[in-house]
């Protein structure tokens, strides 16, 4: 059966005032129907820049898609012209934002919002769309659901209203669902909820899933593979339980390190990974994380490491595998003052 | 670059070939090698101070920089008049009367026969004492009450605010002309209802920045360590509010140099024989219909000195990435 | 909301209180009267102790300011100085038609030319139509009116002689009057026109940039619904409150246009007052213009609240 979304190679960029940013580079992925895939990684990794671009959702101008292909069901969606991409967007591939606050309009009735959708994507008239706005909002678990239709969203609590973003976004039953940090602005109680609830739709309408999220605990509760991303690239991708069990990448280990744990004890320091955030504008040459890594070498600085077999449907973009995979983290200094 | 990672993705596509194994042995040799910083490589990405970096935005801006040349040259123009100009402002010549412009005469003469462009030279001078002065005086009333208002609130800050709702009841220009009338007009007078009228303006942008900063941590972490109310206002508050103050002076000086041409050509202004744009406009009473020059050139300099402070005000408002809403 | 407009009201009444102390006081501390200025045959002293004790300038301040405001308050400013035979209601009401339709009209012009440009340079940001657009608002806001007005008079009335120079035509005749305040009403919507597109712009600008816009097209809207939608209902809501204000700024600016061009608006009358220290019309115009303006900004606030849901709900719930 083919690929549900096959990414090739995906490369996008900004062009600033103050220079080019490289936020996505050469990534490359697939993924099968039904498939929950988690993407890690932190601010300015350029997961989230992967997936709009995806949809076209990128503010054109200073970004722009440079390269790759996204075959959606066979269907190159870069070369599709971008006024037509509405037939994709909400009908085939639904998204979910991260701050519902700021996501929902908010001087529109919430059930106009969803019902919007409906109308637009599956050609439904005003009265059947209002019903079935008051189904969805039913699914994903808002009480009293037909009293709520005209209520604004500022009237939810954020909870609630990422419940009415999830409803907008599965209305027209998607067969992709990008989670872009839905739970990020929530209380962890709340964010517990929010993952139950995607995991129990995924279940019900069988849609691949794409959960965006710099939070590993949040990812581990749901996906079945994990692809890791640092500096705009794909470093690490695994299956779940390879990935926390045996991480073949320095920053994966690093971000699993830095996890306390119940059996930390309280003169223990807390690990982390050292240095700062790359400067998405000037990469360093080479690796883009050797200036935080335990493991590099001369090699690392001077050429870029492709996707290494590391293990059973598992590869990792690292000269050092073996090592990685072998080891504790070590701390940059640790590693150099043994050497 | 990674274009070969394509072939990693096989593990989840049969059609393509198996994942490259880690690196062989030849690339293990160079891998063993030792780390070492590479050439010219800077690990600290250097930032500019945000006056530099406003600096760089505000020349990019070519209206902003424009109002900065225009400005100065009126200025430069205004103090050094009298050397630039062989003409008194109000030498009356009624040989030489209504005549466009000549060689003797560029700007022409008006209906007494006194040369416009020495007039125009000297009208500078009105215009910019009116909007520097309102500009500092203003500043100087309304940013310590503005401060004071807000960081002490209480009865001060209410009766601030019942004065600064009743200077906005009505249009600035309206206050400023009643008392300009009240007081018998004269440049003096004017700089006078310009600043009772001014002062508000900075006094409420004050005003709001002190509370909003007020409720900041790291004001509550002075005042525990035990810093002096007076330090924290100067040391902290006053710092913050630097670019805030500097665009609002700046844009206070657009509406005065608006004003003394708008009050002047209503007669309200400077007395004559003393040359100002505003009043040159309202003089020429209807000479102008058939000699345009002499409303021409006082026309353009309101104009183009308008546009350079607004010029420069929008260019620092940018620069300095201010808003009015804090 | 009726404790709200109560308060609000409250606000005003003692902002036009304290504003007619201090003008009232002003007018009565400082020395001289309309006897002194440009008078062509100056008084006797016994002549001004007459004109003094007829409107009851003899008496101390504050009983002066007594007086007036209880007549004040039934809407009786008093008798003007300079006619003694017209009450100043008489005359606020028979300049203010004037005013109101040079100023409503080019505030009409501003905000309909304005948002429009503004639209425009939204929806084309950072293209060249955006940047003359934009430049247009730059210059157009610099320009004062009353150098717009001598520049169209030199234009239309002189050279080409299509538009008469000012006054105001035959007041029965909508035609001619319409000929000749179609200059005033240009020069003073035209420079206006600037700020309404200026703010226009960035309204919609902000609009378009928001989030709640990225997830409307997210869900498979088109660029038109997206706009209608959700773009524009969005940026109504300031534009509105800011641009409603607009209307009786203009009615009670139009004193310099009405200078350019002898217009016999309420702005005439006020600087003319002014000149002759004719206190009692000065200050009732001047309380009428106050109260014109707070009480439209009370309107717009209630606007807001009646258009923009966060607030009007919330306001139920309490």
């Amino acid at each position: 059966m083919a690929p549900l979304l096959q990414v090739q190679d995906l490369t996008v960029r900004f062009h600033t005032k103050d220079g080019v940013v490289q936020a996505v580079t050469g990534v490359s992925y697939t993924m099968e129907q039904g498939d929950i895939l988690g993407l890690v990684g932190e601010s300015g990794s350029g997961k989230s820049v992967s997936s709009m671009a995806m949809l076209r959702l990128i503010p054109e101008p200073p970004g722009r898609i440079e390269g790759g292909r996204v075959l959606f069901e066979g269907r190159d969606l870069l070369q599709i012209p971008r006024r037509q991409m509405h037939t994709v967007r909400g009908h085939e591939i639904g998204v979910i934002f991260q701050d519902p606050m700021t996501s929902l309009n908010p001087v529109m009735p919430i059930g106009r919002q969803i019902s919007e959708a409906l109308e637009v994507n599956l050609g439904m008239d005003r009265r059947a769309a209002e019903q079935e706005t008051i189904q969805v909002l039913e699914r994903v678990g808002i009480p009293q659901a037909a009293q709520r239709i005209g209520d604004y969203p500022h009237q939810f609590s954020g909870g609630m209203r990422q419940r009415v973003m999830i409803a907008m976004a599965i209305s027209c039953r998607p067969k992709l669902l990008i989670a872009d940090e839905p739970t990020t602005a929530l209380d962890v109680t709340i964010q517990a909820q929010i993952v139950d609830l995607v995991k129990r739709l995924q279940e019900e309408l069988g849609m691949a899933v794409i959960w965006i999220t710099h939070d590993l605990g949040v990812i581990a509760r749901l996906a079945k593979r994990v692809n890791v991303m640092y500096a705009g690239t794909l470093v690490e991708t695994a299956p779940i339980k390879t990935l926390f069990s045996n991480p073949a990448h320095p920053y994966t280990l690093g971000l699993l390190g830095s996890l306390p744990s119940l059996d930390t004890t309280a003169e223990q320091d807390l690990a982390y990974i050292e240095g700062a955030p790359p400067d998405m504008i000037n990469l360093p040459p080479g690796c883009p994380f050797w200036p935080r890594c335990g493991f590099r070498t001369r090699i690392c600085t001077e050429q870029i490491p492709e996707l290494f077999d590391a293990g059973d449907r598992h590869q990792s973009a690292c000269w050092h595998i073996d090592a990685v995979q072998a080891a504790d983290a070590p701390s940059v200094r640790e590693r150099e003052a043994n050497a | 670059m990674t274009g070969e990672a394509l072939r990693a993705t096989s593990a989840n596509d049969p059609q393509q070939p198996t994942p490259p194994d880690p690196p062989a042995a030849d690339l293990a040799e160079a891998a063993s090698q030792p780390f070492a910083l590479p050439e010219g490589y800077d690990a600290e990405t250097k930032y500019a101070s945000f006056w530099v970096g406003a600096w760089r935005r505000f020349r990019r801006n070519r209206l902003a920089m424009f109002g900065l040349v225009f400005a100065s040259l009126i200025v430069l123009i205004a103090i050094f008049a009298p050397v630039l100009t062989p003409y008194d402002y109000d030498k009356i010549d009624m040989m030489n009367t209504l005549q466009g412009p000549t060689a003797a005469h560029p700007f022409g003469t008006d209906e007494l026969g006194r040369d416009i462009l020495t007039r125009i030279f000297y009208g500078a001078r009105p215009m910019l004492l009116v909007g520097i002065l309102t500009g500092v005086l203003g500043l100087a009333i309304g940013v310590p009450i503005g401060v004071l208002a807000g960081y002490l609130g209480g009865i001060f800050d209410w009766l601030v605010t019942r004065l600064i709702d009743m200077f906005s009841a009505l249009p600035w220009y309206l206050i400023v002309l009643y008392l300009v009338m009240v007081l018998s007009p004269s440049l003096e007078n004017l700089i006078l209802a310009m600043v009772i009228t001014g002062w508000v303006g900075s006094c409420r942008l004050m005003r709001g920045l002190t509370f909003s900063i007020r409720e900041q941590d790291y004001i509550e972490a002075a005042r525990a360590l035990g810093i002096p109310r007076w330090r924290v206002i100067v040391f902290h508050v006053l710092p913050q509010a630097a670019p805030l103050l500097l665009w609002g002076f700046a844009s206070g000086i657009p509406t005065a140099v608006f004003a003394e041409a708008g009050l002047s050509f209503l007669g309200m202004g400077v007395r004559p024989p003393r040359p100002s744009w505003g009043r040159m406009l309202s003089d020429s009473g209807y000479y102008w219909q058939i000699w345009p020059h002499m409303i021409i050139f006082p026309a353009a300099m309101i104009t183009l000195s308008v546009l350079a402070f607004q010029g420069i005000a929008d260019g620092l408002r940018k620069a300095l990435d201010v808003s009015e809403n804090i | 909301m009726i404790a709200y407009t109560l308060k609000r009201l409250g606000g005003i009444a003692m902002t036009l209180l304290l504003l007619s102390i201090f003008t009232f006081t002003l007018s009565r501390v400082v020395p001289g009267g309309p006897w002194m200025k440009g008078a062509e045959i100056p008084l006797s002293d016994a002549q001004v102790a007459a004109f003094k004790a007829k409107y009851g300038l003899d008496q101390p301040v504050w009983r002066q300011y007594l007086t007036w405001l209880g007549n004040a308050l039934t809407l009786d400013f008093g008798y003007t100085f300079t006619e003694p035979e017209r009450t100043v209601t008489e005359l606020i009401r028979s300049a203010l038609p004037f005013s109101a339709l040079v100023g409503g009209l080019a505030a009409l012009l501003a905000i309909s030319l304005g948002i429009v440009l503004g639209v425009i340079a939204a929806a084309n940001q950072d293209t060249w139509i955006d940047n003359i657009v934009t430049s247009y608002a730059v210059f157009m806001s610099t320009i004062p009116s009353f150098v717009l007005g001598f520049v169209l008079v030199y234009f239309f009335s002189v050279k080409l002689r299509w538009f008469p120079a000012g006054s105001w035509g035959d007041p029965n005749d909508w035609r001619d009057v319409a000929h000749h305040i179609a200059l005033p009403v240009i020069a003073f919507g035209v420079p206006a026109t600037g700020g309404v597109a200026r703010w226009t712009r960035q309204c919609v600008a902000e609009a378009m940039a928001s989030d709640y816009v990225r997830t409307a097209y997210s869900k498979g809207l088109r660029a038109s619904g997206v706009m209608s939608r959700h773009v524009l209902r969005n940026a109504l809501i300031p534009m509105i409150t800011n641009f409603l204000p607009l209307f009786p700024g203009m009615m009670t600016g139009s004193l310099f246009i009405e200078q350019v061009f002898g217009l016999p608006g309420l702005g005439r009358y006020f600087v003319v007052s002014s000149t002759n220290r004719d206190y009692p019309l000065v200050l009732g115009i001047t309380i009428f213009w106050a109260l014109l303006i707070a009480l439209t900004y009370l309107v717009t606030d209630i606007l807001y609240g009646i258009i923009d849901p966060r607030v009007r709900i919330t306001e139920q719930r309490r």
